[in-house]
């Protein structure tokens, strides 16, 4: 391939790039992108490579040749320049930025204000200074006049870039110097840009792997025991606790599984010999188990087919309904209502005493033999334990509306009237079973009386309580908010669950706003605990309670 | 040489710019500039219609405050979308609007090289995106021309450059601000070859945007007047935007220019002064310095390795951004070429190269293309969730073209069918932020996610086209797609256009200058009020007089007077 790019040239493989322009445009009359494209791809291909190889080797013999010398002179201070220029032969090693043109000898006031502003950020970062005034010494720089020239510019831009990779984000610093350079816009591409987003995702990950490895530090987290076996040096552990960490394998199998799909940064802080004993084991013993768990499953499935072929084979239906009386006097109770014989099912449902289908055909028997005091026992033994079964409902209405008592008479035209609106073809479902009563439902009864209106609840929830100590510093660390938070309040309206916890969290009031104490006690609320309302004695769900929250300084 | 066959090769260089638009040919070893029918050199873009008959040019824009409801400028900041202008009765899209001004172009050119033109090299701004290059294309086609090749401007203004300079080995950057377009070249000259290393740009910048900062603080001056109006009222608008512009170009020879126009039949005039422009700018000349360092970043050339930097494009005839230029350089941009004429003489070069004239010794011009073009993928992390809508860039920015290039995708879910390459064009990481281009689908073989390796491969051809090649290596299957117009008209479409378009009248072009001159009256006298309204009227009528009795000469001598007198009264006709 290598032997290609000066074959295309044209010439014999060479360290000059002059030579090799020349023979670029040399070979560039002849394929020029207007008649010859595909050649002139290959041309420009292996233009480009070329110059690469040439740069390549250049910038080594020159690091070979610059060697120890000056190893640490600028160490993280990496100048990346524009490098380029093959017009000169030297790397712009010593090279002398080139000032305003007018003032080459006595220092410019403009720089001289530049490099001030510039050395207040440094400070300021080195100093641990607020966000605040981190912004404003960076919004000093972006506005300093001596920005305007583009060789400043690109210089301080490199300055920045190093420094938010020096102080790790650098508090707010980063996300200014996003905004102002459009390192993530338009000047994605290129060697910044690119660098500068991927820095910014480590960062993100980071701090989320801080923020999940603080949590489970927490006694009470469900990760803490696997926590404490991953950062437990296994040269501290003799080998009775190595065999008496065994049952825990599978906690430590979904801790590292969480790890790995949710917070991969988090590795970083835990001992990496004994993670990876621990993978080693349970690579070793949970495979095998879990196919042996298959293996016993799989045959126990098998088992039950096996038996129930073996048992269909031997025995005949008529011989097991002999056996068995429910079913002989299942068949007698349908058969009887097909043939509206006056067969009672009360046999069947002795022996089975919660079939509904079965004391439905009884009771739609007993109301085409006009016994409606029967009838209404049925329906109404339906209705205990399924309340909203419109057939049972309409049965025990027209029991009720035929059964000749005027006391029953509203009742049971309430009762029909309310099935017809669950299922409006019940009635039609009666006429096609026989029978042959209709409810008068004529609007002379009076409109039932308005309903007071119900408590839902006695006693409000209350008692909302936050678990743990540091549930607070989780937040902040969560949302990347310093220690020494400012004073608030927040006002918030959630719904309280029977499980004790809160949901649905908004903010209904904040101040001041904006600040992050609203969403501080947002995530602070999804683990706080709550008694809920009661109702008679018994928990009433998602009944809306406001919850303030207070931010105080500590007393020093 | 056969005249018909010479005939038959003549291509004319056209810069159809924001305001002003011009066109040129290379004969007989040099450059020439294509004078209009009023003799001059630029002619304004601007389109108006007077009776159902077109009127273009000077003519045109001098009823742009008088007929607002009739008159269109600056329509090359809509091209490449679906807005409209009404004109009278007439509704016409921003592509039909150049096209009219291309017919007259092209109606100039014939007359001036007395043969006939058919085919042109169009510049287009360097940054303008796919949609609007395919709708200048369309422009020419509308207009009967057939459009050779589109060039960039700044691109084309380093070609006009180096045809002098070709023997040096040289670098350079082209900073291009328009009337409606900001562009940024850097180019390097070397053995004959000029090469584009990088372009950035800014396709919503340029005079007209001076122009508002100016009707902004006349809005502020006469809040209680006009706040509201300015906004509402399309005519004050418009005679605003006129007033403005003249004001701007007194500001770049006077320390205060005086902004002055007329409204219900009230003067309004206040003076702004140089300095007072300049803060107001200070946005405006922010923008200008984004593209400047992406475009050096890009090109991977040193900031002081630049050996001079040329000034293209009316606007930066300002001081300020002659200054702002200056600055951010530390140094004094070149004064070495004509920045309303330089993209038209390059076009007209592009022309003659394009069709081998014998005169002009062989350069070979390489561009770039200055968008990133790539496809849209969807990412799966560690945890099984899925992100979609990256975009992933395979051509990027600043390639040389023609150029292609291959990237490997792979499924992403077991056993899926098929796999979509949805086509995008910009800068953004997230496609949402792009512009679309189009989509092809490929079927694939069921199996594993991850297992199926696609070849997909982009070539962008030297006249911006795009082809993109998908392949599985798996089962030989191949897909192809051309990026063609989605929003084009289909062949039939476009003859009915322009059979449409070729129906309008077109005013006699001998009477131009007469138009342009009347036109300007009307606008001085609405301008104008008392005393000197009344004299503006009376001039008007002798004139009219004048031209009542159709006596070509007497006509040209009473025109030249009251233009002479005109000038006199409100300073000379820009362009």
């Amino acid at each position: 391939m290598s032997a290609d790019i000066w074959r295309h040239l044209g010439i014999p493989q060479t360290e000059s790039e002059a030579e090799v322009r020349r023979a670029y445009a040399e070979r560039l009359r002849v394929t020029n992108p207007e008649d010859d494209p595909e050649g002139f791809k290959r041309l420009r291909n292996a233009y480009e490579r070329a110059l690469e190889h040439i740069r390549w080797n250049a910038r080594y013999a020159e690091l070979d040749a610059a060697g120890d010398e000056d190893q640490d002179a600028d160490g993280d201070d990496y100048n990346y320049d524009y490098v380029d220029d093959f017009t000169k032969p030297t790397p712009p090693r010593e090279h002398v930025r080139r000032a305003a043109p007018e003032s080459t000898a006595e220092p410019d006031p403009e720089l001289g204000q530049h490099d001030a502003l510039k050395q207040r950020l440094a400070e300021a970062l080195a100093g641990g200074k607020s966000p605040w005034e981190v912004q404003a010494a960076f919004q000093a720089i972006a506005a300093s006049p001596a920005m305007e020239r583009l060789d400043v510019h690109a210089e301080t831009e490199m300055w920045i870039a190093n420094l938010v990779r020096r102080y790790s984000g650098g508090g707010a610093l980063i996300e200014h110097a996003f905004a102002h350079f459009k390192w993530d816009g338009q000047n994605r591409i290129g060697d910044l840009g690119a660098a500068m987003v991927g820095f910014r995702e480590s960062l993100a990950h980071q701090g989320e792997a801080n923020a999940f490895i603080a949590r489970v530090r927490d006694r009470r987290h469900e990760f803490y025991d696997a926590y404490k076996e991953t950062t437990r040096p296994l040269q501290q552990r003799n080998w009775l606790s190595r065999v008496l960490s065994f049952p825990r394998i599978y906690l430590v199998r979904r801790f590292l599984d969480f790890v790995d799909d949710k917070v991969p940064y988090a590795y970083d802080q835990l001992d990496y010999a004994a993670t990876d004993w621990w993978r080693k084991r349970i690579q070793f013993w949970l495979r095998p188990l879990a196919i042996f768990a298959w293996v016993v499953w799989a045959v126990v499935v098998i088992g039950v087919i096996v038996l129930f072929g073996v048992l269909g084979d031997n025995s005949d239906d008529l011989r097991r309904a002999a056996s068995n009386p429910a079913f002989e006097a299942r068949a007698a109770c349908v058969d009887g209502y097909w043939r509206s014989d006056p067969v009672d099912c009360n046999a069947y449902l002795v022996l089975v005493p919660d079939s509904l289908l079965m004391r439905q055909y009884a009771g739609l028997t007993a109301l085409r033999q006009a016994r409606y005091d029967d009838a209404s026992l049925h329906f109404t033994e339906i209705l205990r334990v399924s309340p909203n079964d419109p057939e049972a409902q309409y049965g025990l209405g027209l029991a009720l509306i035929n059964n000749g008592l005027s006391s029953d008479l509203r009742r049971g035209a309430d009762l029909a009237r309310g099935a017809l609106a669950l299922d409006p073809d019940v009635g039609e479902y009666f006429g096609s079973r026989g029978v042959s009563l209709r409810p008068d439902l004529s609007p002379h009864s009076a409109s039932p009386a308005p309903i007071p209106p119900i408590p839902a609840y006695d006693t409000g929830p209350n008692d909302v309580a936050v678990e743990g100590q540091n549930v607070f510093d989780e937040a902040y660390a969560h949302f990347g908010l310093s220690e020494p938070f400012s004073e608030g309040r927040v006002m918030l309206e959630c719904l309280a669950r029977t499980t004790g916890r809160l949901s649905d969290c908004h903010i209904v009031q904040e101040t001041p706003r904006n600040q992050g104490h609203g969403e501080v006690a947002l995530r602070v609320m999804s683990t706080a605990t709550v008694t809920p309302a009661t109702l008679n004695g018994e928990p009433v769900d998602s009944v809306p309670v406001r919850v303030p929250v207070v931010f105080q300084l500590a007393p020093e | 040489m056969d005249a018909a066959l010479w005939g038959a090769d003549v291509i004319i260089g056209i810069d159809l710019g924001t305001t002003n638009c011009a066109s040129a040919i290379f004969r007989n070893g040099d450059v020439e500039m294509i004078p209009n029918s009023l003799g001059q050199v630029l002619t304004p873009s601007a389109v108006s219609l007077d009776d159902d008959k077109v009127l273009t040019g000077l003519a045109a824009r001098e009823r742009q405050s008088t007929h607002p409801q009739h008159t269109v400028t600056a329509f090359k900041r809509y091209m490449g979308t679906r807005h409209k202008t009404q004109l009278g009765k007439l509704s016409f899209s921003p592509e039909e609007l150049s096209a009219l001004m291309l017919k007259s172009l092209k109606a100039d050119a014939e007359v001036y090289l007395g043969e006939k033109v058919e085919e042109a090299v169009v510049t287009v701004p360097a940054y303008f995106n796919d949609r609007q290059r395919k709708a200048t294309r369309r422009a020419g086609e509308l207009a009967g021309l057939k459009v050779e090749r589109l060039i960039n401007e700044p691109t084309a203004a380093a070609l006009a450059y180096g045809l002098h300079q070709r023997d040096k080995q040289t670098k350079f950057l082209v900073f291009d601000l328009g009337g409606g377009t900001f562009d940024v070249s850097i180019l390097e000259i070397f053995e004959g070859v000029i090469e584009v290393r990088a372009t950035a740009g800014d396709n919503r910048l340029g005079g007209e945007d001076f122009n508002e900062v100016i009707i902004d603080l006349a809005r502020r001056k006469f809040e209680s007047d006009l706040g509201r109006v300015i906004k509402e009222d399309n005519t004050l608008y418009q005679r605003l935007r006129e007033a403005s512009e003249r004001t701007r170009r007194l500001l770049s020879d006077n320390a205060s220019a005086e902004l002055a126009f007329v409204w219900k039949n009230r003067d309004y005039r206040f003076d702004v002064s140089a300095d007072v422009f300049e803060t107001e700018c200070e946005k405006l000349l922010n923008r200008l310095r984004d593209p400047v360092l992406r475009s050096l970043r890009d090109s991977n050339i040193v900031f002081d390795a630049l050996d001079e930097i040329i000034l293209v494009g009316g606007a930066t005839r300002m001081p300020l951004v002659r200054k702002a230029v200056t600055r951010m350089f530390g140094r004094f941009p070149s004064a070495s070429v004509n920045p309303d004429e330089a993209v038209a003489r390059g076009a007209a070069v592009q022309g003659a190269l394009k069709a081998r004239a014998a005169d002009l010794r062989e350069v070979v011009l390489t561009d770039v293309c200055p968008y990133t073009l790539g496809v849209a993928s969807a990412e799966k992390h560690a945890g099984g969730r899925i992100t979609e809508g990256l975009f992933t860039p395979i051509l990027e920015r600043n390639c040389v073209v023609p150029a292609s290039r291959e990237e490997t995708f792979s499924t992403l879910i077991d056993n899926q069918p098929a796999v979509k390459f949805p086509i995008y064009q910009g800068e953004s990481r997230w496609v949402k932020d792009n512009v679309f281009l189009g989509d092809v689908t490929i079927p694939v073989p069921r199996g594993k996610a991850g297992q199926t390796p696609i070849t997909c491969r982009f070539s962008y051809d030297i006249n911006g086209l795009l082809e993109v090649d998908l392949f599985v290596a798996e089962t030989g299957a191949r897909q192809q797609l051309l990026i063609v117009d989605r929003e084009g008209l289909s062949d039939a479409e476009v003859d009915a256009r322009r059979k449409e378009l070729a129906k309008l009248k077109v005013h006699p072009r001998d009477t131009d200058a007469i138009r342009a001159t009347l036109a300007r009256a009307g606008r001085c006298y609405e301008n104008r009020i008392g005393e000197q309204r009344d004299y503006v009227g009376r001039l008007i009528s002798q004139f009219e007089e004048v031209l009542e009795r159709q006596d070509p000469r007497m006509c040209e001598t009473a025109r030249a007077e009251f233009s002479q007198i005109l000038d006199r009264l409100e300073g000379e006709t820009f362009l």
